[in-house]
């Protein structure tokens, strides 16, 4: 049984609770206290779970996994018989990674500036907006430019990938980062593509188009 | 100010799918929700749902209705009359609960808004049946007198307000110029014809260096 | 730094800081920080354990109840805190769920809670589902003793009420109103049969258009763990955040037509017809505002 280390409103457990429902598997969620509690940076967490202090953690049988995009990779890699979501050639793979690196960016930008304002973390806000408005120009640059191709999705495939989970939910939230979506026009589209996607669950904050 | 009882380009017109998304964008501070009914039509509305405030680009297209995505307060195209309260489901709506609704064209490829609540009977300007490709829009982080400035040195010529013909990569380009807020505007590019596989990077490379150019000079 | 209104509703009433625990191992060298009326504060225990309060330097009145701590800005007399008999109940879980900022006017926050027209949009699946859209009619009075607002009869139709919820159910609610920035909602328990438990809303407004919004749980519930009925509550609070952040003007109209009211909008006409009452201005949309 695959079990995850998750918490309600964070973007990146979001990112495989997502896959993890496209891919069709049952999981155990396991609630962590993130806030108040502060339980991913308790002793037993540091120590057993993850000694980073960070959700999600994955855990498949005795394997254990941190880190939101290696989870992606290893769900997809070892589940997705589709091979839709981590394609097998070395150029896709080349492009699904630079943007996972991307997914990173957000995360130290987006989700930082976004906890800052939710839970009073500390976080730099000038340098989480300009690193923002950069990744984010980043994508609505190149989803605006192939959107006109058979090949519209984040790592230019014509179906979405990892790539796209990966960079989705802090994109999506990024109003609770008081960043502006009505700047980046690709992006708001993508966005309502992939809330659009057969089988899309939503997560709080990201509305659910079905009701 | 001068500017409002013209027309305005606030998005591309193929962007807009009847029945589907909603476009939340900016004209001179003025928050718009566009969307294409089902039957077609493009709608331009303020961005506020007059129950309690919330953006009606937030919401759901319902066939020829937007419904607001806090309380699912449904609003006719055309006139943006609200229509049905969920929460009331047997009783009728007063007529006065309404969105305000702004004149809107579809006119080369683009979706034109009139800010004046009087339609102006003029149309939007530039050549009216130039069948063009729409390339992509962008935002440019300046004011717009700065990127005027900006375009002229670039070699565009302009056209008419806010059109403007010019060359990046030495394909003609037409460039619509949205005036969101004093800082920022919304580049709407088109090309003559729909760019080759080949054509297709150098073209946008060109489009992201007028990006810089705009951008490299001082914010005023 | 003098605070950012003289309003006497604000200044002249107890408003929170937070849970209580936070405060825990913190001295005058290491103090806890927090905000509130546009005011850096500073918080620790003393030597006997009693909270301590300043407000750039200026000590404040302070109170411990139900688990999180009070003050008082304001020169006046200091009027007891509302009554919450069941925080004191045997058997009755007791939950923090944190606080949480947004960027919105404390009372936009409030109305949002007393409102259940949004539950089948915003809380899809769990408060509400389409087509159980109805707000059917309920009550509103201001108790004459306390001069808090009640909403009663209130019921609405509920996938999954909470967190231990095992199916759908008529959901019965009370809602009360103890303060401009103080509410509760009382809703059947599934656990037990004839009790409700509450939910308390308690917003600490840090300015007129910002605020951190605290929420204490009083419950009977012997199963879930702490940490999933915070999840449950996080998840409907998250669900809320970017809807409240997202309305304009931030402020809350009290008057005027800017904002059209239904039948159904009961509970949010009543209190919003009671701030006009108390002449409330913190937090508040005047017509020369932007």
């Amino acid at each position: 049984m695959i079990r995850l280390y998750d918490y309600e409103l964070s973007g990146n457990c979001y990112k495989l609770r997502l896959l993890l429902h496209w891919l069709g598997l049952e999981y155990e969620r396991i609630p962590v206290d993130f806030h108040p509690g502060r339980a991913h940076r308790s002793a037993f967490f540091l120590q057993h779970i993850n000694p980073l202090g960070q959700l999600p953690v994955l855990a498949d049988g005795d394997f254990l996994l941190r880190d939101a995009q290696a989870c992606l990779v290893y769900l997809a890699s070892r589940y997705d018989t589709s091979r839709q979501w981590y394609p097998d050639d070395a150029k896709t793979r080349g492009r699904i990674t630079s943007w996972l690196a991307s997914a990173d960016d957000l995360t130290r930008s987006v989700a930082a500036a976004r906890q800052h304002y939710s839970f009073a973390l500390d976080a730099d806000i000038p340098r989480c907006e300009a690193l923002a408005q950069t990744t984010l120009r980043l994508m609505d640059d190149a989803l605006a430019e192939q959107q006109a191709s058979t090949l519209p999705w984040l790592a230019g495939t014509s179906l979405p990938s990892i790539a796209d989970i990966a960079c989705f939910p802090y994109a999506a939230l990024a109003s609770e980062a008081r960043i502006d979506l009505r700047r980046y026009p690709a992006l708001q589209r993508w966005i309502h593509a992939m809330r659009h996607r057969s089988g899309f669950i939503a997560m709080p904050g990201i509305l659910d188009p079905a009701l | 100010m001068s500017a409002y009882p013209l027309w305005h380009p606030v998005a591309a017109a193929q962007n807009l799918h009847a029945g589907d998304n909603t476009i939340a964008t900016l004209l001179y501070d003025q928050p718009l929700a566009l969307w294409r009914s089902a039957s077609g039509s493009v709608q331009a509305w303020e961005d506020r749902c007059p129950h309690r405030g919330v953006p009606l680009s937030l919401g759901r297209v319902q066939g020829d209705r937007l419904a607001c995505a806090y309380h699912g307060w449904q609003y006719a195209a055309q006139d943006g009359r609200c229509v049905a309260i969920p929460a009331m489901p047997d009783q009728s709506v007063p007529g006065k609960v309404c969105v305000k609704s702004y004149p809107v064209q579809e006119c080369q490829g683009l979706v034109w808004v009139q800010l004046a609540q009087a339609a102006d009977d003029a149309p939007p300007p530039g050549p009216q049946s130039q069948s063009g490709c729409f390339l992509r829009s962008l935002i440019a982080d300046r004011p717009i007198a700065q990127i005027d400035a900006a375009l002229v040195n670039a070699g565009f010529a302009q056209q008419a307000p806010y059109v403007w013909h010019g060359a990046l990569d030495n394909s003609p380009v037409r460039l619509y110029a949205q005036t969101a807020s004093a800082k920022w505007c919304v580049l709407h590019l088109f090309g003559a014809q729909v760019p080759t596989d080949a054509q297709r990077p150098p073209l946008f490379a060109a489009m992201r260096g007028l990006r810089a150019v705009i951008e490299a000079t001082h914010e005023v | 730094m003098p605070f950012c209104t003289e309003d006497p509703n604000v200044r002249n009433d107890w408003l929170t800081i937070g849970a209580a625990r936070a405060l825990d191992g913190h001295t005058p060298q290491h103090p806890w920080h927090t905000r509130l009326l546009d005011n850096n504060l500073v918080a620790w225990r003393d030597a006997k354990f009693q909270p301590v309060v300043h407000a750039d330097g200026l000590r404040l009145p302070t109170l411990e109840q139900y688990g999180y701590v009070w003050v008082f800005t304001g020169d006046g007399p200091q009027r007891p805190l509302f009554e919450l008999p069941e925080f004191a109940e045997s058997g009755r879980r007791i939950v923090d769920c944190g606080g949480i900022g947004v960027a919105t006017s404390g009372l936009r926050v409030i109305e949002n809670f007393l409102d259940m027209g949004h539950f089948p949009y915003i809380h899809t699946g769990t408060l509400g589902r389409v087509p159980h859209t109805e707000v059917a009619p309920y009550r509103t009075q201001v108790d004459a003793t306390t001069g808090e607002i009640w909403a009663l009869d209130c019921h609405f139709f509920q996938p999954q009420a909470s967190a231990s919820a095992a199916g759908g159910i008529d959901a019965l609610y009370r809602y009360r109103v103890m303060q401009p920035f103080t509410a509760a909602l009382y809703k059947s328990s599934p656990n037990r049969a004839q009790v409700q438990d509450v939910i308390g809303l308690f917003v600490q407004p840090l300015d007129d258009e910002h605020v951190i919004a605290h929420v204490l749980l009083v419950y009977y519930e012997e199963q879930l763990s702490d940490a999933a009925m915070i999840a449950f509550q996080h998840m409907i609070f998250g669900q809320d955040k970017p809807v409240l952040e997202s309305q304009r003007p931030r402020r809350l109209p009290l008057q005027g037509t800017l904002e059209a009211h239904m039948r159904c909008d009961l509970t949010s006409a009543t209190y919003r017809r009671w701030l006009r009452q108390r002449d409330l201005r913190f937090g508040v949309h005047l017509e020369t505002t932007p």
